[in-house]
């Protein structure tokens, strides 16, 4: 089996958003990534 | 400067012109005419995608050079960096980090997990205010500077769920091993199974949940696969119901793999159950403490599961590999022995919960930090993924936090709850064995209005401010105190991590081996990544 080729310092899909009184940054709005199982971590 | 928080993989942009210049090249975005002058040596470094992350958010946050993975950046007219005025944030907190013979100095905003790190020069500008606007800005952008302008950075990232999308079914309390750790106290001869009405209120409770679309059902115990007659029924009558309510369901189970029966076999192929399994590396480990009732080990009658398992097809997600004294010693074995057997697995510290409690396998202080650091350096010798480093490093090295119990608040009571065969509904699994956190019964009220009572809404509040030494911990926006492991060492949830000092020690870890990786040898990190891609 091969490990899934995952680069865990980048994040991707971070949207930006620059105004002159707020600067944005967000992450596809999403609640809780949340738990995928005990003995795993699969998602990103 | 250097940081990995909030990197992106970037690339040229397609709008930029470049233009020879008196004093370099100029990089000019055709479209909204932003501009940037770099020098020669810039230039070269720019042209043969040599420049790190810190240079191209130079140029990202102008607009010069685009995320690969994000194309969804909007720079308003109104917004000009040379117009900010960055200062110091008292929020932030700095401390000296030395990595082979070099000296960095972090800056860390504890309440983020943001962080960056500054060379000796960099950091004696700093002090005296002296780093340049585009400096200012890759710190104001992390939440490590303020504008005097009052300028604010939103991070919009992930937030806590308000309402399970998981729920541990105990569907027995009973097990055919004796495990000398198990946090929930749970052996042969003293187990019962969950009742028909239980599974009618559970799936009624979790299928009619406000606002989350996917539930999952995850098996547990005792020992999940001793009643698989139980799993049967429970998933047909989540099967028979599921299509009244809009939601897509998922179900999981965690086994020993001591009996992996044909019936069982049928259940997983025909739901499509995830298998997850409980291994503690090879025989000498395992068998030290998966035992059964006569104290035998339980190895091979493991391995004898998991080949049956894979002969009929069936894929398993992962291995819980609990770390104590039997085998904290040995993380090069065990990283080689998950590589021989190809199975993904997340090494963690023995619980101090149930028989744990009279047994004292757990690791000691240090020891988890030092398995952990062996493992790492070790990532890329196999094809295997150890969660654990992906979870931490994930914590470290960026701002998303979806692992649940390495996050405040945790997903207990959020993400998460826990249902035992007589209906009792806990926060966690972890507390299944607790009489005290039970949040009531399935059978007299649903899950949603049990999470309106006060205790729990008190505990869905547990954050780092909570907790008297997390609340003064530079490290606590990318940690989070085990809920239960806290109550069953101290009695009292409000209490750091059990293994709190090699938290610590992992993420100082991290920092340094990022630094050594992408900063003091990066040549040699770019020509490791090219022998293995």
């Amino acid at each position: 089996m091969k490990k899934m080729a995952i680069k865990n310092d980048v994040v991707k899909n971070l949207k930006t958003k620059l105004t002159n009184n707020k600067v944005s940054i967000s992450f596809g709005n999403k609640i809780g990534l949340g738990y995928d199982g005990c003995g795993t971590h699969t998602h990103k | 400067m250097r940081s990995p928080w909030l990197s992106r993989e970037y690339e040229k942009s397609k709008d930029v012109t470049v233009k020879k210049v008196q004093n370099g090249y100029e990089l000019k975005n055709k479209k909204t005419s932003a501009s940037i002058v770099l020098n020669e040596e810039d230039y070269n470094k720019y042209e043969n995608d040599l420049m790190n992350e810190i240079e191209w958010e130079k140029l990202f946050y102008k607009g010069l050079a685009v995320d690969k993975n994000c194309k969804d950046l909007v720079i308003d007219n109104s917004f000009d960096i040379s117009k900010m005025e960055s200062l110091k944030s008292k929020k932030v907190e700095t401390f000296p980090l030395k990595v082979e013979n070099e000296t960095f100095h972090i800056l860390i905003n504890p309440d983020l997990g943001s962080w960056m790190s500054l060379t000796e020069e960099e950091y004696k500008r700093y002090e005296k205010n002296e780093l340049n606007q585009e400096e200012w800005f890759s710190l104001f952008i992390r939440g490590l500077a303020e504008d005097k302008n009052h300028t604010e950075v939103d991070f919009d990232f992930p937030i806590p769920a308000e309402y399970p999308s998981v729920i541990v079914v105990n569907i027995t309390t009973g097990c055919n091993l004796r495990c000398k750790y198990c946090f929930a106290d749970c052996g042969p001869f003293k187990g019962e199974d969950m009742t028909e009405d239980v599974m009618d209120a559970t799936i009624d409770s979790m299928l009619s949940m406000p606002q989350v679309k996917m539930i999952t059902f995850e098996f547990q115990g005792g020992e999940a696969s001793t009643n698989v007659p139980g799993m049967r029924k429970f998933i047909e009558k989540v099967e028979a119901v599921k299509s009244k309510y809009d939601k897509l369901v998922k179900y999981r189970t965690e086994i020993n793999c001591i009996l992996v029966t044909q019936e069982l076999i049928d259940l997983v192929k025909e739901f499509n159950v995830s298998v997850g399994v409980s291994l503690d590396g090879p025989k000498y480990m395992t068998d030290k403490t998966r035992v059964d009732i006569n104290g035998n080990g339980a190895y091979d009658r493991i391995a004898k599961g998991i080949k049956k398992l894979r002969e009929n097809g069936i894929y398993i997600d992962g291995a819980v590999c609990t770390i104590g004294q039997h085998n904290v010693m040995y993380p090069r074995q065990l990283m080689e022995y998950f590589d021989e057997i190809g199975m993904n697995f997340k090494p963690r510290p023995v619980n101090i919960l149930g028989r744990e409690k009279e047994n004292n396998l757990t690791t000691k202080p240090g020891e988890w930090a030092e398995c952990f650091k062996e493992m790492h350096q070790m990532r890329d010798e196999v094809d295997v993924e150890n969660f654990s480093v992906h979870i931490f490093e994930e914590n470290v090295y960026t701002p998303i936090r979806d692992y649940i119990c390495l996050r405040y608040p945790c997903g207990a009571a959020r993400e998460l709850v826990s249902v035992n065969p007589n209906g009792d509904v806990f926060p966690c699994d972890g507390f299944k064995g607790e009489k005290k956190f039970v949040m009531g019964n399935v059978l007299n009220e649903k899950i949603e209005d049990m999470l309106k009572k006060p205790e729990i809404i008190e505990l869905r509040k547990r954050t780092a401010k909570t907790i008297e030494k997390c609340s003064k911990c530079m490290f606590r926006g990318m940690c989070c105190s085990c809920c239960y492991s806290a109550y069953g060492k101290f009695g009292d949830i409000y209490r750091e991590d059990p293994h709190c000092t090699d938290r610590r020690q992992i993420y100082l870890y991290l920092m340094q081996s990022w630094l050594k990786d992408h900063v003091l040898h990066k040549g040699e990190q770019n020509e490791k990544q090219s022998i293995h891609s």
